[in-house]
């Protein structure tokens, strides 16, 4: 089993309220691991301490590229993306001032990678949206445009946190279908609790409650079968 | 009233002017620079209308004002201790002028050198600060160096007596800039060159990076982004501009005292980049223009010019959005409807 993200025995707090308790999950190379649970579970912050944006009071998650493995904890977040680990947020937040295309390009500088053909394959709306600003744009829009731009530095994984909230149903159609394509490519950990979604999506689940992950899935009939609705 | 001007302008070939004007403006190159161009000619033919005295303050202030500027509208960092960098980089030319040499290129490149050093040992230090400690610990940076030129280096700055040199300085390639006249071609010069620079990094890559950053840190960090070196970057050439207003201004009155850096003249230049428009260009140049000529025309008739000027701009912070240009642009889109509504 290839892993390309390795959280061990991770505790993180908000002061003194302990909010993760002994997180441990492995996420496989080129594969989709979806994390199910609350609001109010822990999943964000989990995505915040992989992302570099929260230190956790122990435990450490191990990035694996395939060069070398190391210890991720306290780096900062500008060097956990350039390592290939990019984290698109919940809040579907472009740079409202700057166009489509600046922000595309703002994407590409750190890493040089213009191959915007590979963007508007996935998304060929965008191409048409090209020279209109960030702020005009409609909440799917936003969403093509946030995870198309973390497409474009060639990531090794890609953290999705709840990429359909909000949308209208043929948006997530679309979306579905996109990530669909993008999956066996790169590495997703993408936190949703739309179950269709997820049955459609995951190769791997993990169910969160309280803190704590409370149950694995790691075979797709399991996942089929499974009664997510008791998690959320 | 209305229907007067619609009739006034109806008889005016406005239609011809208009197209041709929109030509020229829409043109690549004149959008990109041709503006610059065109203020520095004004600037230029402004000294057959006002003293040169006036429009020298004018240009030394609207640079010092661009470092602000530029920290507020490209970094989002607010600063209450610019004229600590005005008075590094005075100091700085005036101590080689002073005791070592007579060349007033080498002293602004004295000068550009200390506030650039000064900037990367400073800034390294407090850009990691939030908004408002950096704009309290810079105030407090620059009392400490207001002491500084005041008490404790006073055996080598004189005080509050200051350091005279105006009799040192050399002439420049021949022209004595000394001379009001030819500091002001001087002054023109360097003013054109910031101008053009500063035009130049907005529009660049680095530009869209740093009002980026401004909008949203966090987002930016997703993207690989290190946003340390960019603030640092920003204050860096703050601080250069900063510096080169503090050298230009040694070299123009071949003095310098610690007074440069009083704690008040951090407010001033804050009410000024206000008052010009925040994060835009000429914004500067127009906000030097009316604090000087505020402080010029009212002081004869009440004690505190600051009365007007606050006055002015609490108004323009309620009406416009970035100061005295975000007028004038509301204004000409205005006309440009009326415009458009009599053909």
């Amino acid at each position: 089993m290839d892993k390309i993200l390795e959280v061990k025995n991770v505790d993180a707090a908000y002061d003194k309220a302990k909010v993760l308790f002994d997180i441990s999950i492995n996420i496989e190379r080129n594969k989709t691991s979806v994390i199910v649970g609350k609001n109010g579970a822990g999943k964000t912050t989990l995505f915040r301490i992989i992302a570099g944006f929260m230190k956790p009071t122990c435990g450490s998650v191990v990035f694996s590229n395939n060069e070398k493995s190391q210890n991720i904890v306290g780096l900062p977040s500008h060097k956990i993306s350039n390592l290939g680990v990019r984290y698109v947020a919940q809040d579907k937040a472009v740079f409202s001032d700057l166009t489509v295309k600046e922000n595309l390009e703002l994407a590409a500088y750190p890493t040089k990678d213009n191959n915007w053909d590979l963007v508007f394959s996935y998304f060929p709306k965008l191409k048409i949206l090209i020279n209109k600003k960030g702020a005009y744009l409609s909440g799917g829009e936003r969403q093509m445009l946030m995870i198309g731009r973390s497409l474009l530095s060639k990531p090794s994984i890609l953290l999705l946190d709840e990429p359909m909230e909000g949308l209208a149903p043929g948006i997530v159609e679309g979306l579905i279908e996109v990530i669909s394509k993008i999956k066996n490519k790169v590495s997703l950990l993408i936190v949703e609790q739309n179950i269709p979604v997820i049955c459609k999506l995951a190769d791997k689940v993990f169910a969160i409650k309280e803190g704590r992950i409370v149950n694995e899935f790691n075979d797709k009939d399991d996942i089929k079968k499974a009664t997510f609705e008791k998690y959320l | 009233m209305n229907l007067m001007i619609k009739m006034i302008l109806r008889k005016l070939p406005l239609k011809s002017i208009y197209k041709l004007g929109e030509k020229v403006i829409m043109h690549k190159t004149f959008k990109k620079y041709g503006q610059i161009v065109v203020v520095i000619i004004i600037v230029f033919l402004a000294k057959y209308f006002v003293s040169l005295s006036f429009l020298n303050e004018v240009i030394i202030l609207s640079i010092f004002v661009m470092s602000c500027n530029f920290l507020l509208g490209h970094g989002g960092l607010l600063s209450f201790g610019q004229p600590l960098y005005l008075g590094v980089g005075a100091y700085a030319t005036a101590c080689y002028l002073f005791y070592f040499g007579q060349n007033p290129l080498i002293g602004i490149i004295i000068g550009l050198i200390a506030g650039v050093i000064f900037a990367l040992g400073v800034g390294a230090v407090i850009i990691k600060l939030r908004s408002d400690y950096f704009a309290l610990v810079n105030a407090a940076l620059n009392m400490i160096g207001f002491f500084l030129a005041y008490d404790t280096f006073a055996k080598f700055t004189n005080g509050l007596d200051g350091m005279w040199f105006l009799t040192r300085i050399n002439p420049l390639f021949g022209i004595d800039v000394t001379i009001e006249k030819n500091f002001f071609i001087f002054a023109v010069l360097i003013l054109l060159i910031v101008l053009l620079l500063t035009k130049h990094i907005m529009n660049s890559m680095f530009g869209t990076i740093c009002l980026a950053a401004k909008t949203d840190e966090k987002k930016l960090r997703f993207l690989g982004y290190n946003i340390f070196k960019i603030k640092l970057l920003v204050f860096i050439y703050s601080s250069l501009l900063a510096a080169l207003a503090g050298s230009l201004y040694a070299i123009h009155f071949g003095f310098v005292c610690p007074s440069m850096m009083e704690q008040e003249k951090a407010g001033e230049i804050v009410a000024t980049v206000i008052l010009g428009g925040v994060g835009t260009l000429f914004g500067p140049l127009i906000g030097s223009i009316v604090i000087i000529a505020a402080k010029d025309l009212t002081s004869n008739i009440i004690q505190h010019w600051e009365v007007i000027v606050g006055a002015l701009l609490v108004i323009l912070v309620l009406t416009a959005d970035k100061g005295m240009i975000g007028l004038a642009n509301g204004v000409i889109s205005k006309y440009k409807i009326n415009l458009r509504n009599i053909e």
